[in-house]
């Protein structure tokens, strides 16, 4: 068990998911600092709360989350950026390069064991 | 009026009467400048006059006023010139008139570009001008006069050569000698062209039809391919993501509290899902369609918002036809819930003599409109694809929408009903009209040899010599012209040159008295050769007439004529006594006076004239207004003939065969008109002559060329009027289409003629040479009604591939669209609460820990339901293709690929959907079906509005069901060595 929770962002625009997401990472090694269920919301969120770590759907419905990634990775202390979404690895795996993120989970793989496996992978 | 004068009005008159027939304003212009030339012989003050109306015909001709208001003002100085200043005007101003006019017309010539027309408006310029710089110079009058006749001569003859350039009424004339049957196809040649024509016309048209069956055919592909996959998938997911997650949804595993609320929650979003899922896959194919069409029916009545009465009665149908009915009644129901706002409707289906008929009716507010939106097209298209008919009938109150299916028959093969041409009958030489052409020829020569021994020439004389080579010229023209009918121009032409050659016979002293008798009989023909002339100008306009009487009535007045006038001669001048009567004594005759014999016979004789006469006048009457100027002018003078012959014999002491008296007033009149008569006839049948040359001409042109739209073109060519078209009328669009089937609309005030074909409109003439429609619908033949009807079964079915390629489209648009929907549905739905319960039943597992083995095979087997519903979600529309285009899904699939798959693109950016799947599909398909060992290469390229794709190497794969959406996107198929090659039109 860490000392320290990880604080946590999760971007999705399903309510369900982000609700059951938060409730499955809560206490797990991670704090939720807060949800987003749009890109912009996702910005937002990230601004002020400033987490160590953004989960970050790929299917949004005002912008991709690849381009949500990119301009996080411009903010004032980039977090880490995982991508989740309902697609498969095959989907999405080619379109990771060039693209400062920690990696990509699948929802359906989407647990804070997952995560943390991620987050201590030397970059 | 000297010598020149005469010649000059001469050869206006001669230019006047060529022109008759034409359509326009020629013949009457050319006219009225022979009377302004010979006005100043009555009227000393009109000696200028002529020159306005020379500028006239100028510049105006064919028409009866200019175009352009630069000539308009020309021709407006020309005749306030000759009105009031011209004969006070000073030399100088006479030049500048001339110059003014010669502005005028080369601006007006230039315009409709007519080198003729340059030279005639120069000619009639220098004619105006020359006087002025000759007179002066010293020229003699007699000098002036001859060049000032002489230049306007020449501009008569430059303005008739163009005249013949401009389009006229031709177009008509041509379509009517096209009549393939009409024309006579005398050689070997011309029947060679016509079975070339025909030949030429079945190749095109049957190649048209099959294109039309291909597409037909392939839209039913795309339609049922449709279809097919929305079936395939509803039965994928019942199968594998439904029925294994009824029995997740209704379990309870977990014992501890905390886990179960978690549990609990967790198999609530599984039902959800459930339940999304069985509204999402009604739409994709009928459910329980297996069961029948009816069962289904009801079944989509009850699911619908709306109260539906269901009234369906079908039995076992196809299975195509019921889903396509189903289909239909599921859109319309949608319809009717989102747009209608009805309260009630109802769906009715019933067989009946073999069709399924299908209708959907609301008691909304009406308004639909299949031109807008796509709902109601995609209906339509497939209806169609299934060999059915679509109609929707809407207004204030309400909408019906009916389809009906033929399934008594094969729907995709209704074979059309044919309306071939019947084969070309050989036309023989007309032998005997050609006999009888060289009699005339033959009595016309001697005629003028009798003329010229004889010691004295009378009136009769001279012009029956001058009628009987004039109606030789006709017979013979006239004998290479096949006009259908039993009347014959040629024939009536060569009786009545045959009967002034017999005139001349009779009137010439000292010929023997046998030949005299013969000449007698002959001469007596002449009443009934009028009537003949009469009936056969009425019959060429081939409007039906009452032959049966008129061959007996014609035949007695033949007879009668020859007998009369024979057995004239016989009393007037026996062969054997002059003092013995014998003809009486032997056929037991009361002897009388040989002078009351004489009287009798030529009062018969006369009788005889007169009743010619008035049948004659009863068929010129009949037929006169119907027919154009030319032969209008033929009927009058064929009319005038016999009522002069009739006053002439009722006269004192006329000569009873020739009529009138030799050198009276009434037998000049006569005789000139007699000739008049017989030029025009000549005109006529040479005009006839060229018609059959440019028939002849477009024919070949036909056979040679046939493609669509090539009447049309050949027409326009060969009668040199650019502007001509022909459409046609599309019944079942209800609009009209030219050659190719492209809509045709009519420029206002654009002369227009339309031709019917079993009183329904079948094509449309425009353009200058057009006549009306009345005049046309008189004289367009069977035969010539059959070549339109060809060409517009032509323009018919290229309308109907350009309406199938478009329909093909929009399938595919609607099932890619609805594609994309579904997959964003399941993406968005389904997917994500099985997502949120598997996220429930993870935190169920921790709640429960250590002792969650069963929750474990739970969460096993719904991530195995997940990624199943995944890979069915992708095979509807892969979602990387929705979100990123084609590029990276092409690499996606390259990573999953079996074999090797290498795709090089160059900056291609995002296309329209259905090109992007149908590409993807295209290489999704190559690497399905691709052998072991194959390394397939896929290299896209856009340029100039072309997507191009070779996918090479894939050996396994060479055709595939993406072939038809591949055609529906018009896309272009090459060979390459070692694969294919796709070019595909894109924005």
């Amino acid at each position: 068990m860490p000392l320290t929770l990880t604080r946590l962002v999760i971007v999705d625009d399903n309510d369900g998911f982000r609700r059951a997401s938060a409730a499955l990472f809560n206490g797990d090694g991670f704090t939720v600092v807060g949800t987003a269920a749009t890109g912009e919301q996702a910005l937002e969120v990230t601004r002020t709360e400033n987490p160590e770590a953004v989960l970050l759907d790929i299917r949004l419905p005002d912008v991709s989350g690849f381009d949500i990634a990119r301009q996080l990775r411009d903010a004032a202390s980039p977090p880490q950026v995982i991508l989740v979404s309902s697609l498969s690895r095959d989907d999405v795996e080619g379109r990771l390069d060039g693209l400062d993120v920690l990696g990509f989970i699948p929802k359906s793989a989407l647990t804070p064991e997952a995560v943390r496996a991620l987050l201590r992978e030397p970059r | 009026m000297t010598l020149p004068d005469i010649l000059c009005a001469l050869v206006w008159a001669v230019v006047a009467i060529a022109m008759i027939g034409r359509r326009g304003s020629a013949a009457g212009l050319a006219a009225a400048v022979v009377i302004a030339w010979m006005l100043p012989e009555l009227l000393p003050v009109a000696v200028l006059w002529h020159r306005a109306v020379i500028a006239h015909a100028l510049l105006a001709a064919p028409r009866w006023w200019p175009r352009t208001w630069t000539a308009r003002m020309v021709l407006v100085i020309q005749y306030a010139a000759a009105a009031w200043i011209a004969p006070w005007l000073h030399p100088l101003g006479a030049a500048a008139l001339s110059l003014l006019l010669v502005a005028g017309c080369v601006v007006e010539q230039r315009t409709q570009a007519s080198r003729a027309g340059i030279t005639a408006a120069v000619a009639a310029a220098v004619a105006f001008a020359a006087p002025l710089i000759i007179a002066p110079a010293g020229a003699s009058a007699e000098m002036t006069s001859w060049l000032y006749a002489g230049a306007l001569a020449a501009a008569a003859v430059a303005w008739a050569f163009d005249m013949r350039a401009r389009p006229s009424a031709e177009a008509l004339d041509t379509l009517i000698e096209l009549d393939v049957d009409a024309v006579p196809l005398a050689s070997r040649d011309d029947m060679r062209r016509a079975a070339q024509l025909r030949a030429a016309h079945r190749v095109l048209r049957e190649e048209v039809d099959g294109g039309v069956r291909e597409l037909t055919d392939s839209r039913a592909r795309l339609a049922d391919a449709a279809m097919r996959a929305g079936a395939d998938v509803r039965e994928r997911i019942e199968r594998e993501v439904q029925e294994p997650l009824r029995v997740l949804a209704g379990r309870t595993i977990a014992t501890t509290d905390g886990a179960r609320e978690r549990e609990r929650a967790a198999r609530e979003q599984l039902g959800l899902a459930r339940q999304d899922i069985d509204a999402l896959i009604r739409g994709l194919a009928p459910p329980g369609i297996d069961r029948g069409l009816a069962p289904a029916l009801a079944d989509l009545a009850r699911a619908s918002p709306v109260a539906v009465t269901v009234d369906a009665e079908t039995g076992r149908l196809d299975d195509r036809i019921a889903r396509a009915a189903y289909f239909v009644c599921a859109e319309a129901l949608a319809n009717v819930q989102k747009h209608s706002g009805a309260e009630r409707a109802s769906i009715r289906a019933r067989i009946d003599e073999g069709m399924l008929e299908v209708a959907v009716s609301d008691d909304g507010h009406g308004g639909a409109d299949v031109h807008t939106g796509t709902g109601l097209a995609s209906m339509r298209d497939r209806v169609e694809s299934s060999g059915g008919v679509f109609d929707v009938e809407t207004g204030d109150e309400g909408t019906t929408i009916r389809a009906a299916f033929p399934v008594a028959m094969d729907a995709a093969k209704v074979e059309e009903a044919s309306d071939e041409p019947p084969e070309p009958t050989a036309h023989r030489p007309a032998v005997t009209l050609m006999t009888l052409a060289a009699f005339a020829v033959a009595g016309a020569v001697a005629a003028w040899w009798m003329l010229a021994a004889s010691p004295t020439r009378t009136t009769a004389s001279l012009g029956a010599a001058l009628a009987a080579v004039a109606f030789a010229a006709v017979a013979v023209a006239s004998s290479p012209l096949g006009i259908p009918g039993r009347f014959r121009v040629g024939t009536a032409a060569a009786v009545l040159s045959l009967s002034a050659t017999a005139v001349v016979a009779v009137s010439v002293p000292g010929v023997p008295w046998p030949v005299r008798l013969i000449a007698a009989a002959t001469l007596g023909l002449a009443s009934g050769g009028i009537l003949h002339l009469a009936l056969a100008i009425a019959a060429s306009g081939r409007y039906p007439r009452s032959e049966r009487f008129a061959v007996p009535v014609l035949a007695t007045i033949y007879g009668a004529g020859a007998a009369f006038a024979a057995a004239w001669l016989s009393v007037t001048e026996p062969a054997r006594d002059r003092l013995c009567r014998l003809p009486c004594a032997v056929w037991n005759i009361p002897p009388f006076e040989s002078r009351t014999a004489s009287d009798a016979f030529a009062v018969a004789l006369t009788a005889l004239a007169m009743l010619a006469a008035a049948l004659t006048i009863a068929v010129v009457v009949r037929a006169f207004r119907r027919e154009q100027a030319g032969i209008r002018a033929a009927l009058v003078l064929t009319a005038l003939a016999p009522v002069l012959r009739g006053v002439a014999g009722m006269l004192p002491d006329p000569h009873p065969l020739v009529g009138a008296r030799a050198d009276s007033l009434l037998g000049a009149v006569l005789w000139v008109s007699l000739v008049v008569l017989a030029a025009t006839l000549l005109v006529e049948a040479v005009r006839g002559i060229r018609r059959t040359a440019v028939a002849r001409r477009v024919i070949e042109d036909l056979a040679h060329d046939p493609s669509p739209g090539s009447l049309a073109r050949s027409l326009s060519k060969a009668l040199r009027d650019p502007d001509l078209r022909i459409d046609y009328w599309l019944p079942n669009a209800g609009t009209w289409v030219d050659g190719y089937g492209a809509a045709a609309p009519q420029r206002p005030d654009e002369p227009v003629a339309i031709v019917t074909r079993h009183g329904a409109p079948l094509a449309r003439m425009r353009g200058e040479a057009v006549l009306p429609s009345a005049e046309l619908e008189a004289r367009l033949g069977a035969a010539a009604r059959l070549v339109l009807d060809n060409e517009r079964h032509l323009a018919e079915r290229l309308a109907q591939r350009e309406e199938l390629v478009r329909s093909r489209q929009r399938i595919l648009q609607a099932s890619d669209a609805a594609r994309r929907r579904t997959e964003r549905d399941l993406h968005d739905g389904a997917q994500q609460r099985l997502l949120v319960a598997s996220a429930h039943l993870r935190q169920a597992i921790a709640a429960e820990a250590p002792d969650a083995t069963a929750l474990d095979e739970d969460l096993a087997a719904l991530l195995d339901i997940i990624e199943r519903l995944r890979t069915i979600s992708r095979g509807i529309y892969p979602p990387v293709l929705a979100d990123a285009g084609l590029v990276p899904t092409l690499e996606s699939l390259a990573r999953t690929a079996s074999i090797p798959l290498a795709v090089s693109a160059q900056a291609i950016p995002r296309l329209d959907p259905p090109l992007e799947h149908t590409v993807y599909l295209l290489v999704r398909d190559a690497a399905a079906f691709a052998r072991t060992g194959d390394r397939i290469a896929v290299a896209l390229r856009k340029r100039n509005e072309h997507l191009t794709v070779d996918v090479t190497g894939a050996d396994g794969y060479r055709e595939g069901a993406v072939d038809d959406r591949l055609e529906a996107l018009g896309a272009v198929r090459t060979d390459l060595p070692d694969g294919v090659r796709w070019e595909i039109p894109c924005a």
